[in-house]
């Protein structure tokens, strides 16, 4: 048997780029672009990651990200010239609606006004508050929390110090430490179907509603009601990065899995991949999870006793998702008398209150939670015609789940009482094309994404900020000379927002010796 | 927008195989496809537990012919070829099995044991073939990756009529190609195995052996060179191919634009000057001008939808509507395997289990002859019979550690009449109906040749002709081939006669080319896109490169040995090394 006789890499690279999810290839092409000579190497026969838009049949499935929170603003969108590369995002301006059996219905809209008087059908005094609420996450958002999504970190005390110099940080230091729950208690909710609302822009995402994360509490409210879905399907974004990283001469060498990384100092670092083949470079970037990295492909006997304990102390979460994906032939709308609830990215289904939502989570949390309790529901072909064959609609339906190993064999029966329940709330036509997801899947198609993780690895305070992954990596060095981490799994996190790649492209221009990224809002 | 030198419509791998060549001879280039991905026809997807990937449509890729692999350096963008050593393999009821292998005495071996006088006759055809080596590449060249010509067509009689002689038959190759295949299979070969498995390969090379000519040309073509020729996928399945075109597309400065539908070429004083893109398009209704156009969409979307007959003229429009898709469209089983398939012939030549496709079904030829004449009347055969795949064979990395993938290609009409005794209503909308029972009946045919099979299927998943057209409008009514090749689409008449003015791509209408629908057919040799590209560059004034080697076969000739074999295969059925005859 002969290897690769037929491939012709040459063997040193500046810089290999190990996985090829959207980080992988945000940092590949800054780097690619400022002239240096990058090998990226995915173990999957497609790059992207969780930018996966698998197509057949006429139908664009989005099996991981679709709501894009805010890609459309990260600094690569402009930096890459992304639009010139087919990226293009529609954004319905009805974002998200809880449609009521009693025939009412929650609208959350790109104007506030109209979302305020949606609201207000509801309860007037819990219109007022979300005004207020929104006034203030508006400008947090604007002048600390994306910037900072796109700055390396700094300690937690110095954080707090900085951000406290002004009168709206200091607004954000003091609801950091809530939870979303206290978070809205905070700003004096009080109907119990609002409330749900408000607590369903964090528990979609299998965030715990008693975790104090308020910082990311603006985030997942205010970035979803402006998010954003790519059109033609989220794979379009890693074809734009795709193509920006080859057309810079970047090399892409896919279905390899790297098996081996070996620093030999600050700028020697070997990595084998699967047939045994060598590559060198003088920085490797990892973007695959610390225990990927470290304790697999540095190897445990490698590795400083400090850093060892930090990654063996990594949790990953422990709320995942169940997808059910439909392709439609004829149409499919929701029964309820709103109209525009047809017109929401999100709808959600099946709970409508607060206390229903919290018995839910805790069903969902000790594994007895059914498969039409609670559903999130997009219709990416209402927004986008290009995402389903003409004449047919595609459905995309997803629940909070716990991770378990077994997963596939309930699928099928846990999709069925999904379907039951989009069944329950909307018209639908002939099914020709079905495809349970459950969370094993996840990890089966991306082995980063362990126990079925969405967001790379657990959102706690003890693994964000500069501690994530760990105070010894989260500013993209780590203590291994010549590697480099800036996955999902680095600060600022998952959530296709950008800023590990932007930021593993900065501090390794500057170690090999040049501005990869231009500077960002003052001082990248 | 911006203008191009060259506006190419549809992404597949001849359309970027167009792009790639023009980008990298100067042109401004760019791609217009109407689906997300590049590459409708050769495309590798988990359809469901994610670790098992499915080439839904391209899995024999005959690129190892293309000059692309040289000129485009294709292996160096990330294509690795990977085959098996047999290379093709047809199981019988009679628990025997027919094979051809890279290597000579294998398939010797195999064909001797079935019929002395077959294995003759496949020993002179090597004899003829070695001593006649450069004037058959040439032809092969010629006739695949030139445009059609009645010089290469003479070319070709004279080395079938050597050929014939060398067998000791009294017929000229223009006679010979008078026949039907399946007259020719008679003529030629003696037992039932050797005869239904030349149809199988005629057939799946695009040829159906019920025809005149192209059945004919079939017969010969794949008792010759069947064996020897290759049969490859590649590392991560068909879809590198995909890539590795967009790479070089890219790398020169090509533009691709997915999510891009056409709705119009645009056409100002007789001449194609640009297109306009759907209302549903990445950048909606826009235009978008260029000196060139070539369509990579088959010719009916090309000429009916995009054109119009106001535009092509009555005379042309009708011949375009009568151009016809309804021959070679495939209904798939995709199968996700917990290991490898044995084939109850293994125990007889255990070669069939270092081989990655093959047929199975069609016991003799009136089996065959029966399927093909069904299939042109609109009825599903009683008896299943099709293509086999295993890719995994070749190349491991399409499914998870000793696990596999596998599939069967059934050949069937679009519009279904009959089947099972019952009439069918609705044409290509009944298929949902059948679709589960023919997938049904397809697992049970595997079954019989190879029992245990159905305990290794961990998912399975059909695709219908219809779920092909919502794949792929361009591929109407389900055709893989960009229009049925039959006699009166063929060589010099395709796609119909009066569009193609010169040379293979040149149409009509000044400043459009074709890169489909055009001879001599789809899958993956790359040759319509290689010969539009060239008459483009030609008519650019730039084809004139130092990379530019116009040299076909030559990359299969110089590195096919070293091509990957048997990464796949099981233990169990593995070749010692000593044998000599792994590679």
């Amino acid at each position: 048997m002969t290897s690769t006789a037929t491939v012709t890499k040459t063997d040193t690279y500046d810089a290999i780029v190990v996985g090829g999810g959207p980080n992988g290839l945000i940092c590949g092409a800054y780097l690619a672009k400022a002239g240096a000579k990058v090998l990226l190497i995915e173990r999957r026969h497609e790059t992207g990651g969780g930018l996966n838009t698998d197509e057949y049949f006429g139908f664009r499935l989005n099996l991981h990200a679709i709501y894009h929170l805010m890609s459309d603003i990260m600094p690569a969108y402009a930096d890459l010239s992304l639009p010139d590369f087919g990226l293009r995002y529609v954004k319905p301006h009805v974002a998200c609606a809880f449609p009521f059996s009693d025939g009412n219905s929650l609208l959350f809209t790109k104007d506030l006004d109209e979302t305020v008087a949606s609201i207000a059908t509801v309860s007037e005094h819990d219109g007022d508050c979300f005004r207020t609420m929104w006034n203030e996450f508006a400008p947090m958002l604007e002048q600390y929390i994306i910037p900072l999504t796109y700055k390396l970190p700094l300690p937690v005390v110095d954080q707090v110090v900085e951000i406290g110099e002004t009168e709206i940080g200091e607004r954000l230091n003091e609801i950091s430490d809530f939870s979303p729950i206290e978070v809205i208690d905070h700003y004096g909710f009080t109907d119990p179907r609002v409330r749900m609302a408000l607590l369903s822009f964090s528990a979609m995402w299998g965030f715990h509603l008693e975790d104090p994360l308020g910082y990311l509490y603006p985030v997942y409210l205010c970035r979803m009601i402006n998010a954003a879905l790519v059109k033609g399907g989220s794979h379009r974004l890693s074809s734009a990065l795709y193509r920006v990283f080859v057309s810079n001469g970047g090399e892409i060498l896919d279905a390899s899995e790297v098996t081996d990384i070996r620093s030999n100092g600050d700028s020697d670092v070997q990595v084998e991949v699967a047939d045994g083949h060598r590559f060198g470079a003088r920085a490797v970037a990892s973007t695959l999870n610390p225990e990927q990295t470290f304790m697999g492909l540095v190897g445990t006997d490698n590795l400083p006793d400090d850093l060892r304990y930090a990654v063996e102390g990594w949790e990953w979460e422990e709320r995942t998702l169940f997808g059910l994906h439909l392709g439609i032939e004829g149409s499919f709308s929701y029964r309820h008398p709103e109209p525009r609830v047809n017109d929401a990215m999100i709808a959600f289904l099946g709970i409508e209150t607060e206390d229903d939502l919290h018995e839910h989570l805790a069903r969902v949390d000790a594994g007895t939670a059914g498969g039409g309790e609670w559903v999130h529901v997009t219709v990416p072909s209402r927004h986008d015609r290009s995402m389903a064959p003409e004449g047919h609609e595609l459905v995309r339906a997803e629940q909070v789940v716990l991770f378990d190993d077994d997963w596939a064999n309930g699928a099928r029966r846990f999709g069925d009482e999904c379907l039951g329940l989009l069944e329950q709330h909307a018209e639908l036509g002939r099914i020709v094309l079905r495809r349970d997801y459950p969370p094993t899947h996840i990890e089966g198609k991306l082995h980063t994404m362990r126990r079925g993780s969405i967001k790379h690895g657990s959102y706690t305070n003890l693994q964000m900020g500069f501690n994530r992954p760990n105070d010894m990596c989260s500013r993209v060095e780590t203590p291994i000379p010549g590697l480099f981490t800036c996955g999902a799994s680095n600060y600022a996190g998952g959530m296709i927002i950008g800023g590990p790649g932007y930021l593993g492209a900065k501090v390794i221009g500057e170690h090999l010796g040049f501005d990869a990224v231009p500077s960002y809002g003052g001082d990248a | 927008m911006k203008d191009y030198d060259v506006i190419v419509i549809g992404g597949g791998i001849n359309g970027l195989t167009v792009s790639a060549y023009l980008a990298k001879a100067g042109l401004s280039v760019g791609v217009f496809e109407a689906r997300g991905q590049c590459g409708a026809h050769c495309d590798t997807v988990e359809l469901g537990t994610p670790g098992y990937l499915h080439n839904l449509h391209a899995t024999w890729l005959a690129t190892a012919y293309s000059p692309a692999m040289e000129d485009l350096d294709l292996p160096s963008l990330g294509l690795e070829l990977r085959g098996t050593d047999v290379t093709y393999a047809k199981p019988f009821e009679t628990g025997r099995n027919l094979i051809h292998a890279m290597d000579f005495d294998t398939t010797f071996a195999n064909w001797a044991r079935i019929s002395e006088k077959d294995a003759e006759m496949q020993t002179k055809a090597l004899e003829f073939n070695a001593v006649n080596l450069d004037e058959m590449l040439e032809v092969n060249r010629r006739f695949w990756y030139g445009p059609p010509s009645t010089a290469t067509l003479d070319r070709m009689y004279r080395l079938l009529d050597g050929f014939l002689a060398a067998q000791g038959l009294a017929f000229s190759g223009a006679e010979l190609l008078n026949m039907t295949g399946f007259e020719v299979l008679d003529l030629l070969f003696d037992s039932e195995e050797v005869k239904t498995t030349t149809a199988s390969l005629g057939w799946i090379g695009g040829l159906p052996p019920i025809h005149r000519k192209i059945g004919a040309l079939a017969a010969v073509f794949m008792a010759g060179i069947g064996g020897p020729m290759g049969v490859h996928n590649a590392r991560g399945g068909s879809h590198a191919l995909t890539h590795s075109l967009v790479k070089a597309t890219a790398d020169a400065g090509g533009e691709i634009w997915t999510t891009c539908p056409v709705d119009r070429i645009l056409v100002e004083d007789g001449r194609a000057v640009g297109i306009k893109l759907r209302d549903d398009a990445l950048m909606p209704g826009e235009e978008i001008r260029a000196r060139v156009i070539v369509s990579n969409v088959s010719a009916a979307p090309t000429f009916l939808g995009m054109l119009g007959e106001e535009i092509i003229g009555g005379d042309i429009a009708n011949r375009v509507k009568s151009f016809h898709y309804d021959e070679q469209v495939l209904f798939g089983v995709y199968y996700s395997l917990s290991d490898d398939v044995e084939f109850a012939s293994a125990a007889w030549d255990p070669g069939i289990q270092r081989c990655m496709m093959g047929y199975l079904g069609g016991e003799n030829v009136d089996d065959m002859r029966r399927h093909n004449v069904n299939l042109v009347s609109g009825v599903i055969d009683e008896e299943v019979m099709g293509n086999w795949f295993m890719p995994t064979r070749a190349d491991p990395t399409q499914a998870p550690p000793g696990c596999h993938t596998a599939f069967i290609w059934i050949d069937v009409p679009p519009h279904p009449r009959r089947w099972r005794g019952r009439a069918i209503t609705g044409g290509i909308d009944a298929w949902p109906e059948i679709t589960e029972a023919l997938a049904d009946a397809a697992t049970d045919r595997i079954e019989e040749y190879a029992p245990g099979f159905k305990d290794l299927i961990v998912e399975r998943f059909a695709m219908n002709p219809l779920d092909q057209v919502r794949n792929n409008p361009s591929s109407v009514t389900g055709s893989i081939l960009g229009g049925s090749v039959v006699p009166d689409q063929f060589y010099m008449n395709r796609p119909v006669p009066g569009i193609i003015v010169d040379g293979a791509s040149r149409t009509f209408l000044p400043g459009l080319y074709l890169s489909n629908s055009i001879h001599p057919m789809g899958a993956s040799w790359l040759a319509t896109g290689y010969l539009a590209a060239r008459e483009v560059a030609e008519d650019q004034g730039c084809l004139d490169q130092p990379w530019w080697t116009h040299r076909p076969w030559d990359w299969f000739m110089d590195n096919m040995m070293s091509v990957p074999m048997n990464l796949g295969v099981s233990e169990k059925w593995k070749l010692d090394e000593s044998e000599g005859t792994a590679r």
